[in-house]
């Protein structure tokens, strides 16, 4: 048996890595472990087969074609001062904010504006993702303007992308993949304070009844498998063996299989209209600080027709402004806004309802929340015990389960112009506070 | 280090770089010559994206290098920096995940060994070589090229880089923009992973190709 210091050890040892000294007595070691000995000549045969595969070329004509290409496109003017570049979007959002003050109505009417939006053709949203991913590439994309492993980078223009950078498109695409967002927000959520909780229930209301806007959007924390049952929904340990009918193992952990089967639905309804992205590590390292730091998202899912919604308290609606505080960093645009989840816990897929097969919106409190670091508390309500499915919710659930607004019968769970945003972070993954 | 090195008759990066910065694109002609092949196969290979497109997006990355010249400050080498717009391309373009479910076997007959420096090689001749040992190695590189669409996003990257290209594990870092302990992580838990990919394509394919028990 090879130890995992010995694993280590033996890419160290192919790729040079070892002192002298180390790896003169690792080669003693070879010569006396045949089972090392085996192991590294197995690795070096792997290792020394990729090398052929740098022998592929770019096809003929290339060069020819990117200056063609080149000559075609006008290049970039003058770059403008920086102290001009950073004071035009200032500018701009001031000029923004007069002219929205000036027409801002009353709160819920701008939320009732804000849901009754009509839901653009798919292929805008696309184009529209398309774009920002674009357009995110030009300006953070060159190493020359950061990079935070070579030294490159200009400070702020790290701590512009922070963990961005890697993944690069996250931040960028998000920004500009449902352009409206971020002004809608500012309209449809007012500051809480200047809001009551009845003024947020007839908001939330108001947004549940309505449809909402693409991009439909799936973002997936990734993260390394885990054990069969490391992952759990809401309930404790009497919904264990059910639980594992619900979840689906894939490379990168357990995903609800209710999830999975509606983003199904979706692709084959509307093709091209589900749009996965995954987090890089930095991205999710800061995601996962920043859930830490609040304590409140272990997986939401948010849907558009069906969604249900809380009791748009001010907890509640706290939960919602810590998200849209989590998009104002640039760090997670898609939790802001449109779904509105649930802050205080509870929700999650419910797909007893057959007229609904997916009522989605949800977030859940940290405290009491089940789960590797929070054991299952009593008196969760099992999903299952509802005869549903349920995920992310939490201690909560059952406690506040009255509350929820029941899905209209006859509302499709997820439409065929359903909007989807999705993040699932798991719970183990959460550093503790 | 195995990034190709200019011709003794060709002026270097940083002279070519700076003459391209001025609109010289005969200039930037020969940086494109110079590392196309680099941009094209580590476009393909970071992405599980077929020919075409990869050398759609290879194209992107020079256009996208020649527009920031202007903001390439020369503290990293030229290549670095093209090769961090062409991973960065690749994560833009999302196409690692919309491949996901549609992995595809390669092309078998696009490349062969031991002729990297030969400028009349072609990659689809295979007649200069024994038939058994072409068929051989096209056979592995189909499998290695398969197992490495199977791996994850970023230990590919990194595997990459490095067993295929050659990179150190700073030059890695600076492309990838991770410290060097995760690019080392990287390395080792790709190659692992890629083991295990390969021994059970291997499992398939015939004994003579298969990693244990020597073979070609």
């Amino acid at each position: 048996m090879i130890s995992e210091q010995d694993r280590e050890r033996i890419h160290d040892y192919l790729d040079g890595r070892l002192a002298p000294a180390q790896a003169e007595a690792f080669q003693r070691r070879l010569a006396s472990d045949v089972e090392l000995a085996t192991e590294v000549a197995t690795m070096e045969r792997l290792v020394s087969q990729l090398t052929t595969l740098r022998e592929e070329r770019a096809p003929p004509g290339f060069s020819r074609d990117v200056i063609a290409r080149l000559k075609t496109t006008p290049r970039a003017g003058p770059r403008l001062p920086r102290w001009l570049v950073l004071a035009l979007p200032a500018a701009a959002a001031i000029l923004f904010a007069a002219i929205f003050a000036h027409r801002m109505p009353r709160p819920e009417t701008l939320v009732a504006q804000d849901v009754s939006r009509q839901v653009p053709p798919a292929a805008r949203a696309e184009t529209s993702i398309e774009k920002s991913a674009a357009t995110a590439v030009e300006a953070p994309d060159s190493p020359a303007e950061g990079s935070a492993a070579g030294g490159v980078a200009p400070a702020d223009d790290d701590l512009a992308a922070g963990p961005d950078r890697e993944a690069g498109v996250n931040r960028g695409e998000v920004a500009e993949a449902d352009g409206a967002s971020g002004d809608d927000r500012a309209g449809a959520v007012a500051p809480a304070s200047n809001r009551t909780a009845a003024d947020d229930r007839t908001a939330l209301e108001a947004k549940g009844r309505a449809t909402l806007p693409p991009p439909t959007l799936v973002w997936r924390v990734r993260r390394a498998p885990v054990a069969e049952g490391a992952v759990r929904p809401t309930s404790g340990k009497s919904d264990t063996a059910a639980a594992d009918d619900r979840f689906v193992p894939t490379g990168d952990g357990e995903i609800p299989r209710e999830l999975l089967d509606a983003i199904a639905a979706i692709r084959t309804e509307s093709p091209g209209r589900v749009v996965e992205r995954e987090l890089d590590a930095a991205g999710r390292a800061t995601f996962l600080a920043q859930a830490a730091r609040d304590g409140f998202v272990v997986l939401q899912l948010e849907g558009a027709s069906g969604a249900q919604y809380k009791d748009g308290s001010a907890a509640e609606q706290r939960k919602l402004d810590d998200l849209a505080d989590l998009d104002a960093r640039g760090t997670w645009r898609e939790l802001a806004h449109d779904a509105r989840p649930g802050g205080g816990g509870g929700g999650g897929i419910d797909a007893a309802k057959p007229e609904g097969p997916m009522r989605v919106g949800t977030a859940k409190s940290r405290e009491g929340a089940p789960g590797p670091q929070n054991p299952a508390t009593p008196g969760a309500a099992p999903a299952a015990g509802q005869g549903a499915p349920s995920v992310g919710g939490g201690s909560a659930a059952g406690e506040k389960k009255d509350k929820l607004k029941p899905m209209a019968r006859g509302e499709p769970g997820l439409a065929k112009d359903a909007a989807v945003r999705i993040l699932i972070v798991y719970e183990d993954d959460i550093p503790p506070k | 280090m195995a990034l190709p090195q200019e011709a003794p008759q060709e002026p270097d990066d940083d002279v070519l770089v700076a003459r391209s910065r001025q609109g010289d694109m005969d200039a930037f002609s020969v940086l494109v010559t110079r590392y196309q092949d680099l941009v094209f196969r580590v476009v393909r290979r970071m992405s599980r994206i077929d020919a075409a497109t990869a050398e759609d997006l290879a194209q992107e990355t020079f256009l996208r290098a020649f527009r920031g010249l202007p903001q390439f400050r020369g503290d990293c080498r030229f290549v670095h920096w093209l090769l961090r717009i062409a991973h960065n391309a690749v994560i833009n373009r999302g196409t690692s995940m919309s491949t996901r479910f549609s992995r595809q076997v390669r092309s078998l007959d696009a490349s062969r060994p031991g002729r990297e420096d030969d400028a009349s090689y072609d990659p689809r001749d295979v007649s200069a070589v024994a038939p058994s040992d072409a068929l051989e190695n096209l056979e592995m590189k189909g499998v290695l090229e398969r197992a490495l669409t199977e791996m994850p996003d970023d230990f590919r990257s990194a595997v990459v880089l490095c067993d295929v290209e050659g990179l150190e594990y700073e030059e890695i870092a600076l492309i990838l923009a991770v410290p060097v302990g995760t690019v080392r992580s990287r390395i080792h838990r790709g190659r692992e992973a890629l083991k295990e990919i390969v021994t059970r394509l291997m499992n398939r394919a015939p004994v003579h190709l298969r990693l244990e028990g020597g073979g070609a």
